[in-house]
């Protein structure tokens, strides 16, 4: 969706249009769910979680300031509604299955690596991952993720570069450890 | 693992992580919204602007009464006595009476003092009029 396009529908859904907030919703509904699941919720919860953010958005539209993309706008308003909720998940959910790594496709392509994420999710404390996630797989700028977390944007970076650190460490590692010794 | 090398793979790989949000999510809103469970079409006047507008309103009544108020010193021509020129403030009829009963003392008494001196000098020189 197009910036023109998200700030006329953000327009018409401030004027009270249900046609058009309905469409911002479509628009980022997967992402926002996936963004609370990989932050460790379970199915369920990040499912009330997304309900609650698209209530709370179209309640406070008013607020919405165009400075930031609206889907920042609902990822701030999304960590805020899970602040409340355990998010204790260690790993990534099955919902998360990656798409090529169904059992044809791992036949039909017996070298596919690993996917990196659950690794990074398995060895990076929560908010570590939360920024890692936010800058490569929503491609928010730090200043996003600072307004986001609720951090700021020295922390972001500093935190950035740590959790790339320490994962390529990890990474590096485990390629020329045993198996045995990596799982211990 | 080079960082270039990082990154890249955490944008491939992040591609490869699909999540769909079941579609009852939005229908459950948009039903919510529909019964009204939505953004209030006026801005409500919420307690604290409620609060607020009340102090101003006592602000403004207190500054009015204030400012009709008469000023402390009631009456200009109030008495003086000599060097204890002061205006005499009073608060009420029953504190104007007793400050002006005391003055009126004040000055019974500075009066016999006086007259006790005029005595006094009087009978001094009757006794010594070459002094």
């Amino acid at each position: 969706m197009s910036p023109e396009v998200e700030r006329d529908l953000v327009r018409r859904a401030r004027s009270g249009s249900l046609d058009a907030f309905d469409a911002l919703m479509r628009a980022h509904q997967d992402r926002l769910y996936r963004f609370v699941l990989v932050r460790g919720a379970s199915s369920a919860d990040a499912q009330d979680i997304v309900q609650d953010t698209f209530l709370a958005a179209w309640r406070y539209l008013d607020g919405y300031r165009e400075r930031w993309r609206f889907s920042t706008w609902l990822y701030t308003i999304a960590r805020r509604q899970a602040s409340g909720r355990r998010m204790d998940h260690a790993e990534l959910p099955e919902s998360l299955v990656d798409p090529g790594e169904g059992p044809d496709q791992a036949a039909s392509a017996g070298e596919r690596r690993e996917n990196i994420w659950p690794v990074a999710r398995k060895l990076l404390p929560s908010d570590w991952f939360g920024v890692l996630w936010l800058y490569y797989a929503e491609d928010r700028k730090t200043g996003e993720i600072a307004r986001i977390l609720g951090r700021s944007a020295a922390w972001v970076k500093v935190t950035l570069h740590r959790s790339r650190k320490r994962l390529a460490e990890l990474i590096d590692a485990a390629d020329w450890l045993p198996e045995e010794v990596v799982s211990k | 693992m080079n960082r270039q090398d990082l990154e890249n793979r955490l944008r491939a790989d992040a591609e490869r992580l699909g999540a769909s949000c079941p579609p009852h999510v939005r229908h459950r809103v948009a039903e919510r919204i529909r019964h009204g469970e939505g953004r209030p079409s006026h801005r409500r006047i919420g307690v604290p602007a409620l609060a607020g507008a009340f102090a101003a309103t006592v602000f403004a009544f207190v500054s009015v009464w204030m400012l009709w108020q008469p000023s402390g010193v009631e009456r200009h021509d109030a008495r003086t006595v000599d060097l204890n020129a002061a205006p005499v403030v009073a608060k009420s009829d029953r504190m104007l009476a007793s400050r002006e009963a005391a003055l009126e003392n004040e000055w019974q008494l500075l009066e016999r003092d006086l007259r006790i001196l005029r005595d006094h000098v009087t009978a001094t020189f009757d006794k010594n009029p070459n002094s």
